[in-house]
């Protein structure tokens, strides 16, 4: 194991002042389009990879790394100021982040995702070094049957993510699930709910879902309540966290990063399951759980750290196996391709210059990112001192341009305002979005896996118990069931007895 | 003196502004900058086929050749898009078997007629179609692969990177020259399908070749390419291994229906030439690619050809995208 | 003043019947298959039946929890109609008229929802944010989109 030298070789391929500067160059664009609203790193990518042809493959792949990330982190600093999330794995940050800055604690909600990100970063970029073989195993060990599961337990764990009505978020979680079933259908390439309309058959896009949802729902209703500048304007203090909130994140930014770490090399919903369940345990095991959703900043320390680690060790089974877990990653093996690498196992062997510097570039990055953002928090703050009513038509215009460029279709626009009207209809009915996005991600890849699996086992049923990992998360998901359902009988029986004390 | 050899000097360069401007006018009869739609999202094989040929016809045309993407439904999107535009070449249209074979037999409602609403350029390269099983796997070639199905008909399960996608089709060809009945299992593109055969969840996969590349040894095994000739030079093909069936998928570039026979003339060309340069042909191969180029002649024999080809595999396997 | 009906979980519960009974409609047009070799319809349709009950449970709840203040349904029409519009509106001229003039319509447009409108500050705002986007998106990242009244130039 000659771990040693292969970080020493890639920290000399990456400290080059050439790739130094594109790895700045990448975590600095990337940082300033994830900060426009309705601009992620997917569009980021496929528009400016045609730039990055002329490069050396390391310097494009460090680049396109770096944009990736650092426009991860800028999605979150939108997430926590404007309650606008760039990707599924964002939106549980909007929960407490946003109620965060709405109490004039945006500086902190800031300050915290950077330090737990950055932590996370180098964790996961030491694992993707030391583990990224044997996890790469691990990953393939998933069949449909374990897929299935997993999903299973990703969605009864996020009926935690609701604060009201439980009913109420187990029906949004089906709305989502159907929501997403429109579009082609994987199994047997049959269009569903697309009433003949060909932009439709690739389903709803996640940009629109998220635009329409959180983006122009909560603008119609800030609008209406006509209020929302004078809780922005209150007190814009502590920017910095105090000693307490800072070591009562320590211990969420470790788990947060464990389970980034772990489910990040899941091809597909990796991140997404990876800060969803950072955000439910962190709820689950909290003394106070109420006061998730209302700003509690490990809801913003765990999810946070839980998806830059995610968004780094889903490298794992790009590099090592040559296989894309995400549409971003499948951009970045189109930059391979067109350099002439197969990405794949043979990287390592055949050009470790480029496997070993890109990882050490990501450390590199990461460290960029926090040295360039720190600062950047005052002035992302100072941009909620802008008057509201200028502010929400700028954020309209990104949004709409971004929703553009995903297909260059102006179909998108349209299907973000129906999606607004119906966002905006669930919130004046209690009911919430997040549950709703997480249904969306995860209903197709639920079916495609559920049906894959009968189809090869011949409809026997049986396989989902017979595979041991695959067991153990249903099991999981029964204990779940079991404990949600224990505190809300234990109550019943309480009000009962004080009952007959009356 | 000095007087007319300024003159003689503005008479020249007004004259050689004249031929220039003259020159362009007579040659070049398509108008503003060229667009290649490329009915896919940035960074798949026919986007980067198509930037590369770009590049090199803006030298060759002597004007800007931009690629635009335009994904979508599985390419229908792009192709409904450039229906609708200009008959004068400065729009192209990157299609493949899916778009201009299969879709108008298994789509009811199609929005487009391959055959009255575009006009074709130029075919640019193929790919072939590889069959591989697990590493782990007990099987070696066709035959045995055959004998194997034989004795486990309940395993006879095939994985490919979509349904109605050419590789599902050639499996059915494959299990009908090999007398089985195999399952199909669709996956949501080339990557998940490569996990679950590296992961051992399914017992074979079919896909282009393009994706499932022969760089996983210690994980996946090729048992045969689709080709008439080997792709891989230990990989035999289905042919030689006694299944007599063969087929390789394609790109090539269509124009809209009524664009003028000159400029479609003059647009295969460049597309043969840049086909043709040596580094372009090289990045098709890294690739796993077929630097395979044809004039419009030519990609429409292989149009029609592949259309007598698949339509009866694709109505047999009653398949219906609606 | 107190409403006799919980009228938010009675209109939650609206929606998730309706979506419910749509969906089920729906999927058996698409074929249910069997559990062996489900059909496109399969899960849809269970989805559909699972939200009609869960809608049924809502309604049945609505009932019998007391409605109080918070339970009623009020909304202002105006933000509503005024965003939404001046999203469709930006999709609908952004190929035919170009970026800059439907930057405009949506700035403008979608200014006047709020209460505190303001034209000359509304106009201000929409130069600002041409400026931005022409920097940002065309000259920054060579974003792919149509500038100007397609009449006038080609898609740049």
């Amino acid at each position: 194991m000659d771990l040693y030298s292969n970080l020493l070789l890639g920290f000399n391929t990456a400290v080059t002042p050439m790739n130094l500067l594109y790895c700045f160059g990448g975590v600095l664009i990337g940082t300033l389009i994830g900060v426009l609203p309705g601009i992620g790193p997917v569009q980021t990518l496929a528009i400016l990879l045609p730039t990055t042809y002329s490069l050396s493959p390391i310097s494009a792949l460090i680049m396109l790394a770096g944009i990736y990330y650092g426009a991860q982190y800028g999605g979150s600093t939108t997430s926590i100021l404007m309650n606008l999330p760039g990707e599924a794995s964002s939106v549980v940050t909007c929960l407490d982040g946003h109620q965060m800055a709405r109490q004039g604690r945006a500086g902190a909600a800031l300050t915290v995702a950077a330090l737990g990100s950055f932590f996370a970063g180098c964790v996961a970029t030491l694992m993707i070094a030391v583990l990224s073989i044997p996890l790469a195993d691990i990953s393939l060990k998933f069949g449909p049957a374990e897929y299935f599961s997993v999903i299973v337990f990703g969605l009864i764990g996020s009926i935690v993510l609701a604060s009201g009505s439980i009913i109420k978020a187990i029906g949004m979680i089906v709305v989502g699930l159907l929501l997403g079933m429109v579009g082609t259908d994987v199994t047997s390439g049959a269009q569903r709910f697309c009433f003949g309309v060909s932009e439709l058959a690739d389903g709803i896009g996640f940009v629109a879902l998220a635009m329409g949802l959180f983006g122009i729902s909560d603008i119609i209703s800030s609008l209406e309540k006509g209020e929302k500048r004078d809780i922005l304007k209150g007190k814009l203090t502590g920017f910095m966290l105090s000693k307490k909130e800072f070591l009562t994140c320590i211990p969420a930014t470790l788990r947060g990063t464990l389970s980034g770490c772990l489910l990040g090399i899941l091809p597909g919903g990796g991140a997404v399951l990876a800060s969803f369940s950072a955000y439910m345990l962190e709820k689950k095991i909290s003394k106070d759980p109420e006061s998730f959703g209302k700003g509690n900043i490990k809801g913003v320390a765990a999810p946070e750290s839980a998806n830059n680690a995610a968004a780094q060790t889903s490298f794992i089974p790009l590099l090592t196996l040559g296989i894309p877990s995400n549409v971003v990653l499948a951009i970045m093996a189109g930059a391979m391709m067109i350099h002439g690498i197969q990405p794949g196992p043979r990287v390592i062997t055949s050009n470790p210059e480029l496997f070993w510097g890109v990882i050490a570039s990501m450390w590199i990055g990461n460290l960029m990112l926090i040295i360039l953002n720190l600062p950047l928090i005052g002035i992302w703050v100072r941009l909620l001192s802008v008057p509201y009513r200028v502010l929400y038509p700028a954020i309209l215009v990104f949004c709409c341009i971004g929703l553009y460029s995903v297909n260059n279709n102006t179909f998108d626009i349209g299907l973000t305002a129906l999606l607004g009207l119906l966002g905006y209809i669930f919130i004046k009915l209690d009911c919430e979005p997040a549950p709703l996005i997480l249904g969306f991600v995860l209903g197709p890849m639920m079916e495609e896996n559920f049906r894959r699996c009968m189809l090869l086992s011949h409809g026997d049923p049986s396989v989902f118990f017979t595979r041991p990992l695959s067991l153990s998360f249903l099991l999981l998901s029964l204990i779940m069931v079991v404990a949600a359902g224990l505190p809300a009988l234990k109550k019943k029986r309480e009000v009962a007895f004080q009952g007959d004390d009356l | 003196m000095k007087f007319t050899l300024k003159r003689w000097r503005f008479c020249s360069v007004l004259l050689v502004l004249f031929t220039l401007f003259a020159g362009q006018c007579l040659a070049q009869d398509i108008k503003g900058p060229i667009k290649i739609v490329v009915p896919y999202p940035a960074g798949g094989g026919s986007d980067i086929v198509a930037r590369l040929c770009a590049d090199k016809m803006k030298d060759t045309l002597g004007q800007p050749v931009i690629v635009e993407n335009k994904p979508g439904a599985g390419g229908r999107v792009g192709t409904e898009y450039v229906k609708g535009l200009p008959a004068d070449g400065s729009a192209m249209l990157v299609v493949n078997p899916a778009l201009f074979v299969v879709n108008p037999l298994v789509f009811s409602k199609l929005s487009y007629d391959p055959e009255k609403d575009f006009e074709p350029v130029a075919q640019i390269m193929t790919y072939q179609f590889v069959l591989s099983v697990p590493a782990t796997s007990p099987i070696k070639d066709i035959k045995g692969l055959i004998e194997w199905l034989k004795k486990n008909p309940k395993e006879a399960n095939f994985g490919s990177p979509a349904a109605g996608s050419l590789p599902h089709f050639f499996g059915l060809l494959v299990g009908k020259a090999a007398g089985i009945e195999m399952v199909h299992a669709s996956y949501n593109g080339s990557a998940p399908l490569l996990t679950a055969l590296m992961g051992n969840q399914i017992p074979m996969g079919i896909d282009t070749f393009e994706s499932e590349s022969a760089h996983h040894p210690d994980k996946i095994r090729i048992l045969a390419t689709s080709g008439t000739s080997r792709k891989l030079p230990d990989v035999p093909t289905f042919k030689e291994q006694g299944l007599d069936i063969e087929g390789v998928g394609w790109n090539g570039i269509v124009v809209p229906a009524k664009t003028p026979k000159a400029i479609i003339d003059k647009l295969s060309a460049a597309f043969v030439k840049a086909i043709k340069s040596p580094d372009v042909s090289e990045k098709i191969k890294q690739m796993g690619s077929d630097p395979i180029v044809t004039d419009s002649q030519g990609f429409a024999a292989v149009i029609k050809q592949d259309r007598e080809k698949w339509t009866p595999v694709v109505q047999a396997s009653g398949f219906k995208a609606e | 003043m107190k409403p006799d009906i919980h009228q938010k979980n009675l209109a939650t519960a609206f929606i998730f019947i309706a979506l419910g009974i749509v969906a089920m409609v729906f999927s058996v047009a698409y074929k249910l298959g069997t559990a062996a070799n489900m059909g496109p319809g399969y899960f849809p349709f269970a989805l559909g039946a699972i939200l009609t009950v869960l809608g049924i449970i809502v309604a049945t709840q609505s009932l019998s929890i007391p409605p109080d203040k918070s339970s009623r349904i009020s909304f202002k029409i105006k933000p509503v109609l005024m965003i939404l519009s001046s999203v469709f509106i930006f999709g609908l001229s952004l190929e035919p008229l170009g970026l800059f003039a439907s930057v405009m319509f949506l700035v403008i447009f979608s200014s006047m929802a709020s209460d505190e409108f303001n034209l000359k500050e509304a106009v201000i705002n929409t130069m600002a944010l041409l400026l931005m986007v022409f920097i940002i998106f065309i000259y920054f990242l060579e974003f792919q989109l149509p500038l100007w009244p397609g009449f006038m130039f080609s898609h740049s």
